[in-house]
């Protein structure tokens, strides 16, 4: 029995509609009644902060348990708007819609479940088999307020959230499985090492989501790293000579080039040119091209298929990493994790790979 | 009024940027993106941040209106529901940052 979920809009909380500087200013109002409702307000948003930090903290308490404790996916309409999860249309067992985005995400949430569940023996995100909700056809407000199709994904905290692209540059998101499996794969680390979104730990962060998810394709493919593709979101672009990819974690800074829309990848492959820049949160989706570029060498170095050394490798590590890691950190322990799980060789393979990009 | 703007992250990690300076515009254009402006609601500085989303645009909006700058640096989900259609109107109006 699928238990309904609350209707919430998680990207649109109270506090966010009206800025405490503006609530803050009414507490001040002469007129009791609008005071009366300000000081109302602060507390209402006090009480979601109370809720929100306690669910960085505990993201456990956003967990939607699996009625068997299995692998459960539940796929959502939400109808063009931003209004999350909108309205539940295919539940785990149900057979596949005419839609086909419904089912595409319902396919590849299964895909990056049975690869964690196989290949690390994690019961879904949390490893206590909660559920795995995605909701597609999501839409965004354009400059005139009408709900125009997201041009993005992106995970909220407790789902996925999928939107079918402008149709110029990108297309629907649940197209691909490597972008499925990186959102998916910001909830396991939600639940593990939890990187704090900033900076270098940030850039980690989309680097291990950017890892996995290109690993549940390959696997799924079961290519040896030999054949194996090492762009992100290729699937989701809509073709055009200047672009390739949204990410090539094999040569970062070259998965679109002069594009008029997108311009030109700002991936670095090394150190060297790290951004240190305010944008993107200290370049999370900018640097995670140096450590991207480490694991694709180490890989290619370890040869065979990518998920079955290297991959544990990562994923070992991501489990032991702590919330403001670094990249010389995650260096240093995917070499422990090699020496200790494999060997000298992968050892020497790892820290080669590390040094390579810079980070030693 | 000057609007300076840099939008970047998202699943794609682009960074875009917009600059537009309301005198030099049109007066029918003029009038939509102060009004834009004005139905914003933005009159003071702010930095908020969602803890647990991934994967949000970033937006850094920067307004002067007469040397009274209003600076706000949030992602997606911290957009105030009136200055939604701002955002994307800037966002249309953003190219690649060089």
């Amino acid at each position: 029995m699928t238990r309904p979920l609350p209707n919430r809009s998680p990207r649109s909380p109270l506090q966010c509609i009206v800025p405490p500087y503006m609530i803050e200013a009414m507490t001040r109002c002469g007129d009791p009644a609008v005071r009366g409702r300000a000081v109302g307000s602060l507390a209402c948003a006090a009480a979601i902060h109370a809720v929100r930090d306690l669910s960085q903290k505990m993201p456990s308490m956003m967990a939607v348990p699996s009625p068997t404790g299995r692998r459960h996916r539940l796929v959502y309409d939400a109808k063009k708007k931003d209004r999350l999860p909108g309205r539940l249309v295919r539940s785990e067992g149900q057979k596949p819609r005419k839609d086909v985005a419904v089912n595409e995400a319902y396919d590849h949430s299964g895909a990056t479940f049975d690869f964690f569940h196989e290949l690390f023996g994690r019961n879904s995100l949390d490893d206590a088999g909660m559920s795995l909700i995605s909701s597609v056809h999501v839409g965004e407000v354009d400059d005139r307020g009408r709900y125009v199709p997201m041009d993005n994904a992106y995970w909220d905290g407790s789902q996925m959230a999928y939107g079918d692209g402008d149709g110029v540059v990108f297309t629907r998101f649940t197209r691909s499985l490597d972008v499925v499996g990186h959102e998916l794969t910001h909830g396991v680390q939600a639940f593990t090492s939890n990187l704090v979104y900033r900076g270098q730990s940030g850039a980690l962060n989309e680097h291990f989501s950017d890892v996995f998810g290109v690993l549940v394709r390959q696997w799924k493919e079961g290519v040896s790293v030999e054949k194996a593709s090492w762009l992100v979101g290729a699937d989701v672009l809509m073709p055009a000579a200047t672009r390739r990819a949204i990410r090539d974690m094999e040569h970062p800074g070259t998965a679109f080039v002069d594009d008029p829309v997108l311009g030109t990848d700002p991936q670095p492959a090394h150190m060297d040119a790290i951004y240190t820049g305010p944008a993107d949160r200290g370049g999370v989706h900018i640097n995670s091209g140096i450590p991207n570029r480490a694991f694709v060498l180490a890989a290619q170095a370890i040869g065979g298929k990518s998920w079955e050394t290297a991959g544990r490798i990562w994923y070992d590590a991501m489990l032991q990493l702590s919330r403001s890691s670094d990249f010389k950190e995650c260096a240093r322990i995917t070499a422990q994790v090699a020496s200790d799980r494999f060997g000298a060789a992968e050892r020497k393979a790892v820290a080669a790979a590390w040094k390579k990009v810079g980070v030693a | 009024m000057r609007i300076a703007c840099t939008i970047s992250g998202g699943f794609a990690g682009l960074v875009k940027e917009c600059r537009i300076e309301t005198a030099s515009l049109e007066p029918p254009e003029r009038a939509r993106v102060e009004s834009l402006v004005e139905e914003s609601g933005l009159v003071e500085s702010f930095e908020r941040f969602s803890e647990s989303a991934r994967d949000e645009k970033q937006f850094d909006v920067t307004i002067d209106r007469d040397h009274l700058i209003v600076h706000v640096v949030c992602d997606e989900s911290c957009v105030p529901k009136p200055a939604k259609p701002l955002m994307a109107y800037l966002a249309s109006h953003a190219s690649p940052a060089r």
